[in-house]
């Protein structure tokens, strides 16, 4: 029984840690915390929710382009409004309540939704392990890597010096725009697709982000207070949010 | 009386400044040392904004090393910064008389004019700070001090980033000061800023007081 | 000095208008008029926080909530009426003593974490379900005694007198000031001989004792609790409301503007009025700065 809850408690810490590194490079590349993050894994859902039946894993361009979107137009609504860490949070706020609302307004005729298929389910040490946990065990294990190749190759200085100082970075010429609505994106269709891959699992209601960001933001404060530098922050990231969700799992 | 007691400084095993020894009866004690030798961090000590890693501050006989800064400024001790740090929201009026209300709350703004007037201020007392001019905001610094009635000043690089004109100025309030009976310490990089000011001389260099001269020798 | 003055002059009249207007509208308005009232009196004592100490809360739904559920659950265990205020004065000594403690970190992680608290209890809410011969509270809330309207109007005016009233004499005396030099600089502040860490433990009680007595006039006006009091639109209200904010009361005139403009949204689609929370928390930067340059 113990075994199986901790092999439960470890997939809950992989999914919270994919969201935590998306919020994570959002406030250390482009500076700002993404409260709009938990209504792109929403997105995510619902769009599984309407087209995957239809579509199948086709929907998953469909996909691609609303996050896509959404991640650019939130990156110009900051650049063009937003002066400092402040306000783009402020920015990310209503932007996340406006996906939230807009959703909400095409789906008055019931709040819960279900997302009716087939799941597949596998078994370690008797613990049920679903496939899309499986999944995002190797979106995490992904990620990781993408992130080490990245940072042992010549982008990852300039990503380490675009954290560190955004401003001297841009001075001695990185082009720190571009890092930062790559970041934007990037981050908002990963969170989009952890929302689409979860959303078999869980009722669909328009707030379904809020408590995900939540734990995401709370894991990010504590792994920030180790004040680690590159890839070693996204893998005590990942220790943080593992054990998080065992502790909390536990109680 | 002022006297500082085997004070040392550490931050994160390095050692800024190392059992200092320093006593202020009268006057104004100049303070002067390169960059990165500790003065700024022996001042802030003193006035409370620090806390030294071992040592002991006494003011008339009385152990401050661990009173609050707003304590200190009770007690007569009182800090100005290298870069001017003022209330931008409020006005100059309204910056001075802050610093009024520690001894008189209720005469407060009208003593903070009587104190922009003696700084040659007063025209500026109804502008918001966030509108001066660097050699404005010196004077807004010394006015804030002032009105404290303190009776040590520690005076942190006062002619830091002034041109020509405004130092001059910036000068001759201290020379103000000091014929008032104001003590002071005030840090420098070089003797030649301070030498028509202090009376006293201490060079702090590598984290240690390196000498002790007197100005005319 | 006196352009101070003048312009406080301006706003009694504007306040009066507001609180005098309800008395001669129909039931419905008279039921707006009050609720809005509330809210802008819940607004005032956020700004208390943000205008005085610089510290701008997206968890003021701490004390205003907090004392709406634990005076509805106060009630449900047969606690008479009259002792809810003391319920309003403990969850008020609690919310100091959080802000307190939160205003050590930095303006950014203190907006940061007073928004974790927020969506935190809203979480937290419906898991609050009591046993009497039924289940009661979770999702559905608690309820509580029928208050005629004419006496919550009453309660929830004079709080909004007593809330613009304190803030104008704390502009004009000199914990105001100290309050506000503590706003702009805390180092220097504490250089001049302010106790940083009592201002800000004062700003923190005064902002949250207002606050729960809106909440708690918030309640008896409903007669209802549900944990949507904690939701992310009741966190973000103050802040949307004083997005124009020069003077006292134009905060209160945005609360207003708000509730009465939510109403007449809700009437296209349920919850339309969130859309305009939204866009004008997208360019509420924009708006601010364009205030504070016409201040």
């Amino acid at each position: 029984m113990e075994i199986e809850q901790l092999i439960i408690n470890f997939f809950s810490g992989v999914f919270l840690a994919v969201f935590a590194i998306g919020i994570s490079t959002n406030f250390r590349i482009v500076k700002f915390l993404n409260l709009a993050y938990g209504s792109f894994f929403t997105l995510g859902a619902y769009i599984a929710y309407h087209f995957f039946v239809k579509l199948g894993f086709f929907s998953l361009a469909i996909l691609l382009l609303a996050s896509v979107f959404s991640g650019i137009l939130l990156y110009v609504l900051i650049r063009l409004i937003g002066k400092g860490i402040l306000e783009a949070t402020i920015i990310s706020l209503g932007f996340g309540i406006l996906i939230e609302e807009i959703l909400r307004l095409f789906h008055t005729t019931g709040y819960f939704l279900i997302l009716d298929i087939p799941i597949k389910i596998y078994y370690i040490f008797s613990a049920k392990i679903t496939s899309w946990e499986l999944t995002q065990l190797g979106i995490l294990i992904i990620v990781l890597l993408a992130f080490t190749l990245i940072f042992k190759s010549k982008y990852g200085i300039k990503i380490k010096f675009i954290e560190e100082d955004i401003e001297l970075a841009s001075m001695y010429g990185v082009n720190s725009n571009f890092y930062e609505a790559l970041c934007i994106c990037k981050t908002s269709v990963l969170a989009a697709i952890l929302g689409f891959l979860s959303s078999p699992h869980q009722a669909l209601f328009p707030s379904m982000g809020w408590s995900v960001l939540v734990a995401g933001i709370i894991v990010f404060a504590i792994t920030s207070q180790l004040k680690l530098v590159g890839f070693r922050h996204y893998l005590m990231l990942v220790i943080v949010s593992i054990a998080y969700a065992e502790i909390i799992g536990w109680f | 009386m002022l006297i500082v007691k085997e004070v040392s400084k550490t931050y994160n095993s390095h050692v800024v400044l190392k059992e200092i020894n320093l006593t202020l009866k009268k006057g104004v004690l100049g303070v002067v040392g390169p960059n990165g030798s500790g003065k700024s961090t022996l001042l802030k000590m003193i006035a409370g904004l620090e806390k030294p890693t071992c040592g002991r501050i006494l003011f008339r006989d009385k152990d401050i090393t661990k009173l609050s800064a707003n304590k200190r400024v009770e007690l007569g001790i009182v800090y100005t910064f290298q870069i001017p740090k003022p209330f931008y929201r409020l006005t100059v009026l309204e910056n001075v008389a802050v610093g009024c209300m520690v001894r008189d709350k209720k005469n407060a703004k009208k003593r903070a004019l009587r104190i922009c007037k003696m700084m040659g201020i007063e025209h500026l007392a109804d502008r918001e700070a966030k509108v001066l001019s660097q050699g404005e905001l010196k004077l807004l610094e010394l006015a804030k001090v002032i009105s404290t009635e303190p009776e040590i000043i520690l005076l942190d690089e006062p002619f830091a980033a002034l041109d020509k004109e405004n130092a001059i100025i910036v000068k001759e309030k201290l020379m103000e000061f000091k014929r008032v009976g104001y003590k002071m310490m005030v840090t420098a990089h070089r003797f030649k800023i301070l030498k028509d000011v202090a009376d006293k001389f201490i060079e702090v260099r590598e984290g240690r007081i390196r000498s002790d001269l007197d100005v005319k020798s | 000095m006196v352009k101070v003055k003048e312009k406080i002059e301006l706003q009694i009249p504007i306040l009066a208008i507001l609180l005098i207007l309800p008395l001669f509208t129909n039931f419905y308005y008279f039921w707006l008029f009050t609720l809005a009232s509330i809210f802008a009196s819940y607004t005032l004592s956020w700004y208390l926080m943000e205008k005085f100490c610089g510290r701008t809360s997206l968890g003021h739904t701490l004390p205003f909530g907090l004392t709406a559920y634990l005076s509805a659950i106060a009630y449900f265990f047969n606690y008479p009426l009259q002792l809810l205020p003391l319920v309003a004065l403990i969850v008020a000594l609690l919310s100091t003593f959080i802000f307190y403690i939160t205003s050590m970190l930095d303006r950014v992680k203190f907006v940061f974490a007073t928004f974790l608290y927020s969506v935190l209890l809203w979480e937290i809410a419906p898991f609050i379900v009591l046993k009497k011969d039924i289940l009661y509270g979770g999702e559905e809330g608690f309820s509580i005694a029928l208050i005629p309207p004419n006496i919550i109007y009453i309660l929830s005016s004079t709080l909004l007198i007593a809330v613009f009233v304190f803030t104008i004499l704390l502009h004009k005396s000199s914990l105001g000031l100290k309050m506000m030099a503590v706003r702009d600089d805390e180092e220097a502040a504490l250089a001049i001989g302010i106790d940083v860490k009592r201002i800000k433990l004062l700003n923190s009680f005064i902002s949250s004792l207002f606050t729960s007595f809106a909440g708690l006039i918030y309640i008896l006006h409903f007669s209802h609790i549900d944990p949507d009091v904690f939701s992310v639109e009741n966190a973000i209200f103050p802040f949307i409301a004083s997005v124009f904010a020069g003077n006292f009361v134009t905060p209160v005139l945005g609360s207003y503007l708000l509730i009465f403009a939510s109403k007449a949204l809700n009437t296209i689609s349920p919850q339309f009025h969130l859309v305009l929370y939204a866009l004008l928390l997208i360019i509420s930067p924009k708006l601010r700065r364009i205030s504070n340059a016409h201040s």
